[in-house]
């Protein structure tokens, strides 16, 4: 990620320290956290009002959870680059996912560095296929 | 027979042998189940294969 601008992320677990650990993860990759939510539907509603480049979302949180918060996130913005961070990983809710438009797929037990390529890895395929412009 | 059954007794006896039944038998649906979840399960490999093979996103430009 050499872009110079920083890309705004949105996080969304709602277990703290995961969020402290997906922001030590995505901070060295030119990205700034710009907006936390504990549960899917703060995640959605700051979404709609931060516009972030990328949003991780995890799965399990309570009041909504992450499969109707993406849902929502992609009729709001059919173009948005979302990445599901999370330890479901039954392959009916990974697929339901990918078909409702995530962009990515990571387990929560990927090492962190592999989470940083495959964040990195999608972020410049997202951009590629915009022809290099953040929406 | 509208009493609830003291513990000890045999109708106790009885109500608590039902109740592990009933454990028992939920403990061998979840090891049932078990291994058709675990075969569900996917890894970090088998996400990128599934992210691989999805139809081009519509939104693009």
């Amino acid at each position: 990620m050499t872009e110079a601008k920083k890309i705004r992320v949105l996080l969304a677990d709602d277990e703290a320290h995961i969020r402290v650990l997906i922001r030590a993860i995505v901070q060295p990759l030119n990205c700034e956290v710009v907006a936390e939510a504990t549960n899917g539907e703060e995640a959605v509603a700051l979404f709609k009002a931060k516009r972030p480049d990328m949003a991780l979302l995890d799965i399990n949180m309570p009041v909504k959870d992450g499969e109707a918060a993406l849902r929502e996130i992609m009729a709001f913005d059919p173009g948005a680059m979302v990445i599901m961070l999370t330890s479901v990983v039954d392959v009916g809710t990974v697929q339901s996912s990918i078909d409702v438009g995530a962009s990515h797929y990571i387990r929560k037990d990927t090492p962190p560095l592999q989470m940083r390529e495959i964040i990195t890895e999608t972020w410049k395929q997202y951009l590629a296929a915009r022809g290099g412009r953040v929406p | 027979m509208s009493e609830k059954p003291s513990p000890g007794s045999a109708t106790g006896e009885l109500a608590e042998t039902r109740f592990d039944l009933q454990a028992m038998l939920e403990e061998l649906k979840a090891e049932i189940e078990a291994p058709a979840a675990a075969r569900d399960v996917v890894d970090q490999a088998q996400i990128a294969e599934l992210i691989r093979k999805r139809a081009p996103r519509k939104d693009n430009g």
